[in-house]
């Protein structure tokens, strides 16, 4: 699946895109991803018990914000797109 | 002693020259706390609201808040308030750098400018010196140039507030540019600045803000700055990305309008013009205005190429208006184009937006090129985007008719729907349609089309301070409010509307008190912020200004694609709950009780 | 050697949060004007640089004040007595580096006396542009080289 990161988050993944293998919810996707990628990444992806996503990232699967979709337990299909910020604002 | 404000304004009748100093009205400093409210509040007392904005009886006034000035957070900000020429409505631009505190420390809180001259002047102040000065020598010049040339004139420690040709030549969207490149931007306050053939004021000072409450004041704006700190918005992304940070987040979710939003707003080139790629490539450093603990200012370089330049930004509405919504992808146009907005002094927005119009008007075929001046003005063309926006720079040729704005220009030639502006302002870089609150604030915002409002990408994007979907009404009406009243309390006070994204009414509130010694709930002053709201409410119902809607294309062309396709804009279903939460009728209209409550 | 005010110009928003605390901390009011600490802007090359006085070690204000007011205390300062002053401004004459400033309202020369050993623009600079350290522990200059030797030389990188 495709998987977009933004602003600061491509200096931890170096990286602006990659096809990830496919996983069947959010949370098995971002423990994934954070095992590839690295304790950066997962210590802004993840709480610190890894149960629940971060206060500082926004995830966006096919442009819906994943608060929408059940959070981390948001089931996936292989040809989404998921899209990673961190929290950023601006205006 | 006076605490958080200087209790002296400057008022200045240009017709006859003269100058006058006078106490600050303490009453409606309470009421309506400073900048934006106090502004206004003086403005609706003293003109008419059925004014002729260009005309020599409106008025334009320079205003500071409490906290300008002081080391509360982001303190640089003041307002220029005057009937908007664009819109009709109440003007009311706000603007940091450096202007509004060296306003106060020259020991004034505001300027009310009456009248016309006749003849170019600009107004000299240092300290208790206050004078009126010609500015022949001036006229005709750049922001870049009228400032350096003042600063040499008068001394390099002058700070300088000047309008460019733009507001020289009544460009309907002309800024008053403070430290060249920070603008009171939107709604033609340059243009009522040129108009009176006042072409700058300069002012220094050596005297002190004192505050009431020094040991309070001190824990609070220590408690603010740490907050300000440690969130990931206001204490790293603002800072190394700048406000473009969100040209990725807003395309990814679908609100990103191309090609003057005909086409959606999903734009596939988003990231060759976001704040990412600024950063790789053409950021030199980042700056902020006084007293900002952020650092959102963009300094850049472009090299060279056709469009070598340098100057300060673009924001993210100025990368979306000359970037997706004229479908252009080249950064260093986008950053042309912006730089020419600063050096000639309006706003990129409007512009950015009125030139997208104009593309849609000539390949619709109701532009031609027999009407352009012999130019094809087509999306995707960044060459003659920027070449547009010199040519209004310069009020040249087809640029004359693009210095009215996009709603003048598609209403001249029969097609008013495809202006993407609310009361003739043209709205930013945010589909109303993938986000609902954002065109309830659009509809309902009391100058025009604009994101400094009310700002509900926070909530419907970024999820700052509560997520909230942006594809449904529930609830919007409420958190619009609050957010509106918030955002007039913040412009109030004289703070930079950026500190909340991490700070709210409690932070805001104790600095408040703290600098002018009120014992007042945080739920009082946040009324105030209402105050200001209904005020400026009942200035537009008076002046006669068009009821809230938005424009057909958000209310009936369905979006094509993207998280969400197929939506438009549900405003009546949101504007009926608005008017009813604010206390309004169903009209719109505050009602007697809701006046009587805000002592109105 | 012990705690200095350090300053990284590269660093440097221009926000004068500096003169802000400073002017407030030692009149109990924000103005620039009669801060310790002056933040100068180069537009055209982009930076700013906070300028403040550096406690030197041979001071001239020192040296040629005639009351004996200026004196050095326990933290290092150079600090200025205001009950032995006459106000003659020889020491601002004298500082090389201009670091000597007059109170237009209380009548006074003012200079940096950090504070007492806890600088406030050091505590409120909002980017570390300015900050109070020992120049031979905060070693961060060197750190910063030799942290980019260790990323483009050490094992992680290698691996």
């Amino acid at each position: 699946m495709q998987i977009k990161f933004f602003a600061y988050l491509r200096d931890y993944t170096g990286c602006k895109t990659t096809d990830f293998p496919y996983e069947e919810d959010l949370y098995h996707l971002a423990h994934s991803l954070c095992d590839v990628y690295g304790e950066k990444l997962r210590k802004k992806m993840l709480t610190a018990d890894g149960e629940d996503l971060g206060e500082e990232i926004i995830i966006l699967v096919n442009g819906r914000h994943v608060a929408h979709l059940g959070g981390i337990h948001a089931k996936l299909l292989p040809d989404d797109v998921v899209s990673i910020f961190p929290v950023v604002a601006g205006g | 002693m006076m605490y958080g404000y200087m209790g002296q304004i400057i008022r200045v009748n240009l017709s006859d020259g003269t100058v006058k100093k006078e106490p600050l009205n303490m009453q409606s400093a309470k009421d309506y706390i400073g900048a934006r409210g106090l502004g206004t509040k003086y403005f609706c007392d003293e003109v008419d609201p059925k004014v002729e904005p260009l005309g020599p009886d409106n008025k334009l006034i320079f205003m500071t808040g409490p906290l300008t000035g002081t080391a509360a957070s982001c303190s640089g900000r003041f307002e220029v308030v005057a009937k908007a020429p664009l819109t009709g409505t109440i003007g009311a631009a706000n603007s940091g750098g450096h202007f509004g505190p060296e306003l106060k420390f020259a020991g004034y809180d505001g300027i009310i400018f009456e009248g016309v001259s006749d003849h170019p002047v600009y107004l000299y102040i240092n300290d208790d010196v206050v004078e009126l000065r010609d500015a022949k020598d001036l006229w005709g010049r750049t922001v870049y140039d009228t400032t350096d040339e003042l600063n040499r004139i008068c001394g390099p420690s002058f700070r300088v507030s000047c309008i460019g040709p733009t507001g020289e030549n009544l460009c309907l969207y002309a800024g008053v540019m403070n430290d060249k490149h920070r603008a009171a931007g939107r709604g033609g306050m340059g243009a009522v600045m040129g108009s009176k053939m006042l072409k700058a004021v300069v002012v220094k000072g050596t005297k002190s803000i004192y505050v009431a409450r020094p040991e309070g004041f001190m824990d609070a704006i220590e408690n603010a700055r740490k907050v300000l700190k440690a969130h990931p918005v206001t204490g790293e992304g603002l800072g190394a990305y700048g406000t473009e940070i969100l040209v990725n987040i807003i395309n990814e979710s679908g609100a990103l309008p191309k090609n003057n939003g005909r086409d959606g707003s999903v734009y596939a080139d988003a990231d060759n013009i976001s704040g990412e790629t600024l950063a790789e490539k053409y950021l030199i450093r980042n700056k902020g205005c006084f007293g900002c603990c952020i650092g959102c200012g963009r300094v850049v370089d472009i090299p060279n190429g056709q469009f070598k330049s340098r100057g300060e930004g673009p924001e993210y509405e100025a990368a979306w208006s000359f970037g997706a919504d004229c479908g252009i992808d080249d950064l260093e146009a986008v950053c042309k184009a912006n730089f020419t907005c600063n050096e000639y002094g309006f706003d990129p927005i409007t512009l950015g937006a009125t030139i997208a119009c104009a593309m849609e008007l000539f390949e619709a075929g109701y532009l031609t090129e027999e009407d352009t001046g012999g130019i094809p003005i087509r999306f995707g063309d960044a060459p003659t985007m920027v070449k547009l926006a010199e040519m209004t720079g310069k009020n040249e040729g087809f640029g004359a008719q693009l210095a009215l704005g996009s709603y003048r220009l598609a209403e001249k030639y029969g097609h008013p729907e495809l202006s993407m502006s609310v009361k003739k302002q043209e709205m930013p870089a945010y589909d109303g349609r993938a986000m609902q609150g954002i065109g309830l604030e659009y509809a309902t915002s009391n100058r025009g089309g604009c994101h400094v409002r009310g700002y509900m990408t926070s909530p419907e994007v970024l999820g700052l301070p509560v997520k909230m979907d942006p594809l449904v009404t529930e609830g919007k009406a409420s958190m619009l409010k609050v957010f509106q009243d918030l955002t007039a309390l913040i412009d109030s006070v004289g703070i930079c509307l950026f500190t909340s994204f991490a700070i709210g009414l409690p932070e805001v509130a104790a600095q408040y008190r703290e600098a002018v010694g009120s014992d007042e709930s945080d739920a009082d002053i946040l009324l105030k912020g209402e105050r200001v709201w209904n005020l400026e409410k009942k200035f537009n119902i008076a002046a006669g200004v068009e009821k809230d809607t938005l424009p057909p294309r958000l209310l009936r062309e369905q979006l094509p694609e993207g998280p969400a396709k197929g939506k438009v804009n549900d405003l009546y279903t949101m504007l009926a709950e608005y008017y009813q939460v604010r206390g309004w009728d169903a009209e719109g209209i505050p009602t007697p009780e809701k006046e009587q409550e805000l002592g109105l | 050697m012990g705690k200095q005010l350090l300053i990284k110009p590269e660093k440097c928003l221009g926000c004068r949060t500096c003169e802000l605390v400073c002017s407030f901390g030692h009149n109990g009011a924000f103005n620039p004007r009669f801060a310790n600490v002056s933040v100068m802007a180069y537009e055209e090359a982009a930076i700013c640089i906070p300028v403040m006085c550096m406690q030197c070690e041979d001071p001239c204000c020192l040296e040629v004040c005639p009351v004996g007011a200026i004196s050095r205390d326990d933290k290092d300062a150079v600090v200025i007595n205001q009950d032995k002053c006459i106000g003659c401004k020889m020491c601002m004459n004298a500082c090389p580096l201009g670091n000597i400033g007059f109170n237009t309202e209380r009548r006074q020369v003012h200079k940096c006396d950090l504070c007492g050993g806890d600088p406030k623009c050091a505590k409120f600079c909002p980017t570390g542009a300015i900050s109070y350290e020992d120049p031979e522990e905060g070693i961060d200059r060197k750190r910063a080289i030799a942290d980019h030797f260790k990323d483009v030389f050490g094992e992680e990188a290698k691996a």
